[in-house]
């Protein structure tokens, strides 16, 4: 896939989050605060916050609540990019648009790098965002179609516990598989 | 629900490994999600807990490049991979959990003037599919072969006869021997079988489905016609003329799949012959084609083969700039469509298949010497197939359990 993929892209969010969305959203809608795992506060919209069925539940259970809603399982760096893709997604409920969306997706990942891919994938999870799981799982799969078993393991962050007796003999089971692998 | 998870801490979220943070099932999904076998196959050697959520993949589709032999897996137009098929067996046994299996046929070209009876300037389809493969193993079959145009001038329809063969029988048994292999090597799990192969080799005006047409204003719509319904419209365009309205009348022809495009008014639609085979195990008759049918067929297409075909549609694809004068070049010739067919092999399409026996009827030439003695050579065949395997092909299979072994 494309080189820039491995390029770190992070954005100012992640060092200070609570500034950024707060000036953004000044006077409109209303604001949830969340609390990731690192201890860092995001504000964000109601109708962003909204788009994460578990905090959504969350206030279906208790709607009064006005408090800072934990995040435990969260860290800040992948939640300020899902929030980002968030953003994006309410676009497109006021006026959906497949063709833009898509488009839209694809520019979403395409610019994150694989650590960044695979680290917004539990938290979507968790979240229970059933679009980004779903480009994130498409996005993750593009990217490791027939590339090495060593590329893999780097994308993962895996480390190899065959022993290299047991890698030759898999690797001879099913020698033509292991042909004609994409570049690195 | 909401509360307890909120609190609750299932991650350690500053482990470094962020592929422990994965959950199994996640894993699963983007291993089912890269639809490769390769790529699968490739997993299993990354890491051992890798290795055992790849073999919790319950569907793969899988590519071979037919008519294929002795392993190889030769390419197709648009250089997909192909999986050797010596590789099936192996394969089968990994996916123990497999529920769905996809098989892709890509007509190979360098294979092609060795395959005597197609046609290269045609288009065809085949899908098999086949449901409850536990139990009552319900499969349905159709082929579909573009073996004309249908014109209209003055009010009058006529049929622009092509260098035309009637292949179905060859082709759909060459596709019927893969389903055959799935059969014997069939983990326990599976449910349901497809298998999609579909050429286009033509250029120009036949060569595409739905688009490309030279001539602006022909309409280009799509006929469907199962073989009687075929006879019938020659026999009555010799002695009389055909207007388009015998076309409106359902009971001439499957399907008619109008272009609703403006300024298509001169009418030159292509022309189908569908033929679809129905039953259960391996006891499948001829059966009756409906509408819904020819949609089955198109919808499987459209999603079976071109989901991976990022430049659009399967069937609108381009061709390498050699590929024309290829075509044109042997055929300058001619000789390509006098290659030595069976007898009566033209005659396929006027004769029905009374008795109705799928395989009795349908097996080309030579089709059952394939398995017995091309085996030397160690082609696809050469997989262990069940015993009695060939008997059940020479013989009518009466009672029908043939599968059931």
């Amino acid at each position: 896939m494309s080189s820039s993929a491995e390029n770190p892209t992070l954005t100012a969010e992640i060092t200070k989050p609570s500034t950024e969305i707060a000036t953004e959203t000044a006077q409109s809608a209303k604001k949830i605060t969340l609390k990731t795992s690192d201890d860092q506060i995001f504000e964000v919209e109601e109708s962003v916050a909204m788009e994460f069925a578990t905090v959504k539940s969350f206030f279906e259970d208790a709607p009064s609540s006005t408090d800072t809603v934990p995040l435990p399982n969260v860290p800040a760096k992948p939640f300020s990019q899902v929030i980002e893709f968030c953003k994006e997604q309410i676009k497109f409920k006021a006026n959906p648009d497949e063709t833009e969306k898509k488009r839209s997706n694809s520019e979403f990942v395409k610019e994150k790098t694989n650590e960044d891919l695979v680290e917004m994938i539990p938290v979507a999870n968790y979240l229970e965002i059933k679009d980004l799981l779903d480009v994130l799982n498409q996005a993750v799969a593009d990217r490791i179609q027939n590339r090495s078993v060593e590329y893999v393991r780097s994308f993962f962050g895996i480390d190899n516990d065959f022993t290299s007796e047991e890698e030759a003999l898999l690797r001879e089971e099913h020698a033509w598989a292991f042909e004609d692998v994409d570049e690195d | 629900m909401s509360v307890s998870k909120l609190t609750r801490k299932d991650y350690i979220s500053d482990v470094p490994d962020r592929f422990v943070q994965l959950p199994d099932e996640l894993i699963v999904t983007i291993l089912k999600r890269t639809k490769d076998a390769k790529t699968l196959i490739r997993c299993t050697i990354v890491c051992k807990r890798l290795q055992c959520l790849v073999t919790k993949v319950d569907s793969v589709v899988l590519r071979f490049s037919y008519p294929g032999e002795a392993g190889a897996y030769l390419p197709c137009w648009k250089s997909h991979y192909h999986i050797p098929q010596s590789a099936f067996p192996a394969l089968m046994k990994l996916f123990v959990d497999l529920k769905a299996l996809e098989i892709k046929l890509c007509l190979c070209p360098s294979l092609l003037p060795c395959y005597y009876g197609v046609s290269r300037r045609r288009n065809s389809k085949f899908l098999l599919k086949s449901v409850d493969m536990n139990d009552k193993m319900h499969t349905h079959m159709y082929t579909a072969f573009d073996i004309g145009s249908l014109l209209g001038a003055d009010g009058r329809i006529s049929f622009l006869e092509s260098n035309m063969l009637y292949i179905g029988d060859v082709k759909s048994s060459l596709m019927l021997s893969f389903f055959l292999v799935i059969l014997c090597h069939q983990p326990k799990t599976l449910r349901t079988v497809v298998i999609l192969g579909a050429e286009n080799y033509g250029s120009g005006s036949s060569g595409n489905f739905r688009s490309g047409s030279q001539a602006q204003d022909r309409s280009e719509g799509n006929v469907f016609m199962e073989p009687e319904h075929f006879a019938r419209f020659r026999e009555l365009s010799s002695k009389t003329t055909v207007d388009e309205n015998w076309l409106k009348d359902p009971q001439n022809l499957v399907c008619w799949l109008e272009n609703h495009e403006e300024n298509k008014h001169q009418l030159a639609e292509k022309l189908w012959l569908i033929h679809k085979w129905e039953g259960e195990r391996c006891n499948m008759n001829e059966s009756t084609v409906k509408k819904s049918d020819v949609e089955e067929l198109l919808r499987s297409f459209d999603e079976g083969m071109d989901g991976d075909n990022e430049n659009g549609d399967f069937f609108r694809m381009e061709l390498p700039p050699a590929f024309d004068e290829g075509i044109d070049g042997d055929d300058e010739n001619g000789d390509f469509f006098e290659m030595e067919l069976p007898p009566g092999f033209d005659e396929g399409i006027d004769e029905d298949d009374e008795n109705g026996d799928f395989f009795d009827m349908e097996l080309p030439p030579g089709f059952d010497e394939g398995i017995d003695e091309d085996d030397e050579n160690g082609d696809f065949f050469d997989m262990e197939l069940p015993p009695g395997f060939d008997e059940g092909i020479d013989e009518d299979d009466e009672n029908g359990d043939f599968f059931l072994m």
